[in-house]
């Protein structure tokens, strides 16, 4: 399997420059059927690169170790599951399985198109295997994963993939991401087409809605169990460190939440026009980045990969990209005017705007404070660098302005609303919102960013239950119980009450983060018998435990968890030692409660004597909570029209 | 046109407020970022400052003074720095380990309040694996 897997990783390669030839010539020569033969190409691509991929997958499964990427990255006694999870792993698989997904969304974006008789398929077509042409040129002659050992090198047993890998966020994670990251090359493979061919209408945007808002829930979706596993894995009791590669995946997640909200200026009003195509030409240059800051340690980071030779290719890619791209821009500029202006400060444009600019603030604050030791240390020589203090500083004030705005959207009316009328329909929400702001700060002791995030989220549920609970009487009043009368409200602007989902979940995981600032961490060593208390939280050492499992060793403790006196729960935290790999892991245990949740870390353990870390972290579990309903919210809103009008 | 002579200035103004307030958003939170080597030749400016230290850890210099206190020598080459941390230490600490500690420097060693342990055998340098541990409550 091992020169199936190469062979095919070759042909499809030469497949891929093959099809990027034949559009460009096809579209020069006018030739149709040149243009049908580059499509196929692609198509052959994406099987071709299955097999390679079931190939990779193949020789891990049957422990292959004359292979370098298996013998490093798995092991006889890896789990199955953790064997197949082992495809990305590592650098060259994980490149490898990027290039599959590639070309499985490129054939399939061009496979619904292949009907409609649309200008811009030859052009996206291009792009796609350009793209697809790029990696592949690193999966074959960069970073191959079908590479063998020296003949005279004889590994009996792999390594064994990373145990801090070894966990089911971690086994999905990376794929999520990926559909995220390469979801954006449909909408920006026709945003080139749409600037090479200057149909600059909406045609290329409505032919991408849907995979735009498909990638960003997989985007979004790969995050967050990012931060699920940073939390349970890390064992810092975080789920965001503000590290480069964290940030490398949030940076092309604002550029694309702006996006999927201007687009739809564009589509109503014939606005943006500009604006939208800059806006996924960055989108998708950014999650290159993003895979170019992960893979080429330009940025010293904890996750960072091995630095290599790679790095360059990626630069002069994103540079391509971007000389044409603005060469594009600065022969349509003309065609690219808007037929229409903003109308009034006042209106859902204006707020579209302004969503806008704060998220590409947050973007622009996250990747200098990124790129800042990169920058310095080409400028001054010397590399400085932010932590989370200055993430932390700079984006919270503009996360609660972004809240600020998101709770009021749904009061602005297109072209415009009269300051009268915005007063009239804001007056009640933002008193509520005003006087529970008030009481916290003179009545409690609740942080004022807190207090404030609590004031917004109150805000944005009343203004959306208010919208909503006018729309369900508009229906009750034609006869419909208040339950199919919300069915219809919804079913009717599936797109609309999607997103008020969404944001709601947005507002949830607000108030999840800004449990962070009553967290609670306490460090100590206890004996057997002995307490430690935290708060109200008295945690008991019950008993030590020591035994082995097939690949590690493990040290262990029970601890009993008293709030006042009653006990609500047993911690069982482990420490792990992975002898092949001469490496620990720690397994945390978590007491999750909608209040807070309780972590408890096993440092180490000799005799009798147990170091352990234990936190309280409230509300955290209302991210995770949050972040679901956006799923489900983004879920309604691009649920295909016909399946659902069916139903009733 | 007046009407779009207005817009523009907002948004102006708005960016330019947005971009102040990022740009300012560095000061006082920097952090040198040096190797072990570059130390000696600053210690007069980084004394007393917030450093980040890469290297790597010293064969047989980790003494823990108990499990959540330790000290060790963070080397490069022939050059190394001694650092003492408080807390529990990411899995990958061990001798050899690449390492990233963040602390204080008072011209002598480092106060270290985290280390970030990268992998130390070759092998690995390509391995996706992060490790951080004990950031403190600010951060």
């Amino acid at each position: 399997m091992i020169q199936i897997g190469t062979l095919t990783m070759q042909t499809a390669f030469a497949l891929a420059g093959l099809g990027l030839l034949l559009e460009a010539l096809g579209i020069w020569q006018r030739r149709n059927d040149l243009i049908s033969i580059g499509i196929r190409a692609i198509y052959a691509v994406f099987f071709l690169l299955l097999i390679s991929n079931i190939a990779l997958v193949y020789e891990l499964m049957r422990d292959n170790f004359r292979l370098e990427y298996i013998a490093s990255y798995s092991s006889k006694d890896t789990p199955p599951l953790y064997k197949f999870t082992a495809l990305w792993g590592g650098q060259a698989g994980s490149l490898l399985f990027w290039s599959l997904t590639l070309a499985s969304f490129s054939a399939a974006a061009l496979w619904m198109a292949r009907k409609r008789d649309n200008t811009l398929v030859p052009y996206a077509a291009a792009i796609f295997a350009f793209v697809i042409f790029f990696f592949l040129l690193m999966n074959n002659f960069y970073t191959n994963p079908f590479e063998l050992l020296p003949p005279d090198v004889f590994v009996p047993d792999g390594r064994g993939l990373n145990p801090l890998l070894q966990n089911i966020g971690m086994a999905i994670h990376p794929p999520l991401l990926y559909i995220g990251y390469i979801g954006f090359v449909v909408p920006f493979a026709f945003a080139m087409a749409a600037l090479f061919t200057g149909r600059l209408d909406n045609l290329w945007l409505n032919s991408t809605r849907n995979w735009t808002l498909f990638s960003w829930l997989f985007l979004t979706a790969g995050i967050v169990i990012g931060m699920a596993w940073a939390y349970v894995e890390l064992g810092w009791g975080g789920y965001w460190g503000w590290d480069p590669v964290e940030n490398a995946s949030l940076i092309p997640w604002l550029t694309a939440t702006a996006y999927i909200h201007s687009v739809i200026i564009q589509q109503k009003k014939d606005m943006f026009k500009i604006w939208n195509l800059v806006l996924i030409i960055l989108t998708f240059l950014l999650t290159i980045l993003g895979t170019f800051i992960t893979r080429s340690g330009l940025i010293s980071s904890v996750h960072a990969f091995g630095e290599s030779e790679i790095g360059y290719l990626f630069l002069k890619f994103m540079g391509i990209i971007t000389v044409v791209s603005l060469a594009f821009f600065l022969i349509n500029l003309k065609k690219l005017k808007s037929s229409r202006h903003l109308e009034s400060p006042l209106s859902r444009e204006s707020s579209f705007l302004l969503n806008n600019i704060i998220l590409l603030a947050m973007a622009f604050a996250v990747l200098y404070g990124t790129l800042l030791p990169t920058f310095t240390e080409l400028l001054h020589g010397a590399k400085i660098t932010v932590g989370p203090p200055f993430f932390n500083k700079i984006n919270i004030p503009i996360g609660l302005a972004l809240l600020a705005l998101m709770a009021y959207a749904p009061l602005f009316a297109w072209r415009r609303i009269s300051v009268n009328g915005f007063i009239r329909k804001a007056l009640i929400p933002t008193a509520a919102s005003l006087i529970l702001l008030l009481v916290l700060l003179i009545f409690t002791e609740v942080p004022f960013y807190a207090a404030l995030t609590f004031a917004l989220s109150l805000l944005t549920f009343a203004v959306i239950s208010v919208e909503i609970g006018k729309g369900v009487h508009v229906w009750m009043v034609q006869g419909l119980s208040w339950t199919s009368a919300l069915l219809t409200l919804v079913g009717r602007n599936r797109r609309r009450y999607g997103a008020f989902l969404v944001h709601v979940g947005v507002v949830l995981m607000y108030i999840g983060f800004s449990g962070a600032v009553w967290n609670e961490e306490m460090e100590g060593a206890v004996k057997v018998g002995e307490s430690l208390s935290v708060n109200e939280y008295r945690m008991t050492f019950v008993e030590p435990m020591v035994f082995n499992r097939a690949d590690h060793n493990v040290k262990s403790g029970r601890f009993i968890v008293e709030k006042a006196g009653k006990m609500i729960g047993t911690l069982i935290p482990e420490k792990r030692f992975y002898p092949k790999l001469n490496q620990y892991n720690s397994d945390v245990s978590v007491i999750t409660r909608l209040s807070r949740d309780i972590y408890l870390v096993l440092a180490d353990l000799k005799g009798e004597t147990a170091s352990v870390k234990i936190l309280i972290n409230p509300l955290v579990l209302w991210i995770w909570i949050g972040s679901g309903l956006m799923a489900i919210g983004t879920t309604i809103a691009i649920w295909p029209r016909r399946r659902q009008s069916g139903k009733e | 046109m007046n009407q779009k002579v207005k817009v523009a200035a907002g948004i102006i103004v708005i960016v330019m407020a947005l971009g102040y307030w990022v740009f300012q958003g560095v000061a006082g939170n920097e952090i040198y970022y040096l190797t072990v080597s570059e130390l000696p030749t600053r210690k007069a400016d980084l004394t007393d400052q917030r450093v980040k230290i890469g290297g790597v850890v010293q064969t047989g210099s980790i003494h823990f003074l108990n499990p959540l206190n330790v000290e060790f020598l963070l080397a490069q080459g022939e050059a190394s720095v001694p650092v003492k941390y408080q807390g529990t230490t990411p899995d990958m600490f061990k001798d050899e380990s690449e390492l990233i500690v963040e602390g204080t420097f008072d011209g002598e060693m480092i106060h270290a309040d985290l280390l970030i342990a990268k992998c130390a055998s070759k092998y690995e340098t390509e391995h996706v694996h992060s490790d951080s541990t004990a950031r403190k409550k600010e951060a």
